[in-house]
């Protein structure tokens, strides 16, 4: 092994790494071991190494990623259930004949009791209506009260909602279903920034704890805020990261 | 998977796969969409993995080929392949560069490798995984992923000290405007 060939492999040498194992890096240490110069071009090249590993260990995700894979693996979680039988189902046609027969018992026994949508459900559905589902909106212009709060750049919306779930009903918003439970949506503008406001009833979900720490969710340039109150579960939602978002609350 | 399994699984590697596809995908917002659509993969599909030990290579290749899948492979990777292998000395005059540039700094000389060597390199760098398990990740030789290593270290010095150029350039602080982290600190 001559030293161009030990440098080639060197390069890819760490120290204290699982790397060391191999037969020729052993071979190509043991040469930069008798040969100084060799040495000094190892030492050096591990002193870079190293320099670029603390320099790349220093860079930090962004705050909010975490939640927002968090929350993102919450609302996949129906879909890991269906695609786990089907996977059993097919290897073994016994296996979905029985899974088919349970599922039916299950279905039949529980469908009244079917478990509540979570904030992630909600906050879910209001990234679906962005992202071109969404039906014919209603604005705050149209909506009194409830909308002129909305628009007011005072407006802190993790104060709560002036006005009651049968107040905001009865001012005509959009009704949307989710998991069979109802919320109103309005559309509102503030700041130059066009923002959408749903609103259910905090009973009509599963809230675990108190729910009052906004729970933020982007995809795709559009983000979420979801969050509880006593009386009632909200989700802003509008483009960017969720920075302006947060301004709102 | 368990609530708390997932979060657990999140903690552990979601950090290193934020860097490493910072490297790839050049911008924050894309790198973020990368980590998360690799974990919602995993959500999906990854808990039937039957060994959970595998879950960080597991991570690891699927971020990758999440990558991949968004571009358009062309021609020119085959070219940069056909280059010789790069020059093998550090001046001693880079690492005291390295020393001094911060992390911005590198991380925007890394985005300037060439994909099929920032790739490997980054992983390199990340320490978590040996160059075998590097190769086995990337769905390569290990003679291939020593051979990028090697050129995309050349490129990375030549890119480094293009940034320290600029850097000198740029005024008497020395900071070269780097637009995603930039912002991220003024939000702090």
């Amino acid at each position: 092994m001559n030293n161009h060939d030990a440098k080639f492999l060197l390069q890819a040498y760490r120290p204290g790494g699982d790397d060391s194992a191999d037969s020729q890096m052993t071979l190509a240490l043991e040469q930069a071991r008798r040969d100084p110069d060799l040495g000094l071009w190892l030492a050096r090249e591990q002193s870079f190494d190293q320099q670029m590993s603390a320099k790349l260990q220093a860079v930090t995700p962004p705050s909010g990623l975490r939640d927002a894979i968090l929350a993102g693996g919450r609302m996949s979680a129906p879909a890991r259930t269906t695609q786990a039988w089907w996977r059993g189902a097919q290897a073994q046609w016994m296996g979905l004949a029985a899974a088919v027969a349970l599922v039916a018992v299950i279905t039949l026994s529980f469908w009244p009791k079917a478990k509540a949508p979570g904030l992630a459900s909600l906050a879910q559905t209001a990234l679906h209506e962005m992202q071109g589902a969404h039906g014919a909106p209603t604005t705050a212009e149209e909506v009194g009260v409830f909308g002129k709060w909305l628009k007011n750049p005072a407006t802190r919306l993790a104060a709560g909602m002036p006005v009651s779930f049968e107040q905001v009903r009865a001012a005509g918003c959009r009704s949307l279903n989710v998991g069979g439970r109802e919320v109103f949506e309005v559309c509102f503008l503030r700041n130059g920034g066009e923002y959408h406001f749903y609103v259910g009833k905090r009973q009509d979900f599963n809230i675990p704890g108190n729910g009052s720490s906004p729970m933020l969710v982007a995809q795709g340039g559009l983000a979420t805020l979801a969050w509880a109150d006593e009386q009632h579960v909200y989700v802003l939602a509008g483009n960017g990261d969720g920075s302006a978002l947060k301004a709102l609350l | 998977m368990a609530e708390d399994t997932f979060a657990q699984l999140v903690d552990a590697h979601y950090t290193a796969l934020y860097r490493f596809a910072l490297s790839l995908a050049r911008r924050e917002a894309d790198a973020c969409d990368l980590v998360q659509q690799t974990f919602y993969v995993w959500a999906t599909k990854g808990h039937a993995l039957r060994e959970q030990a595998k879950a960080k290579t597991w991570l690891f290749t699927t971020l990758y080929r999440e990558f991949l899948r968004g571009r358009r492979r062309d021609q020119r990777v085959q070219s940069i392949e056909d280059l010789p292998i790069g020059e093998q000395d550090v001046a001693a005059e880079s690492v005291d560069q390295l020393r001094r540039m911060d992390a911005q700094q590198v991380v925007m000389a890394l985005q300037e490798v060439d994909e099929t060597f920032r790739a490997p390199l980054t992983l390199f760098y990340l320490e978590d995984f040996s160059y075998l398990e590097i190769a086995s990740l990337l769905e390569v030789p290990v003679g291939t992923v020593m051979s990028r290593l090697s050129r995309g270290k050349a490129q990375l010095r030549a890119a480094l000290a293009k940034v320290a150029s600029a850097s000198a350039e740029a005024g008497k602080d020395g900071v070269v405007p780097f637009p995603n982290l930039k912002k991220k600190e003024a939000g702090r």
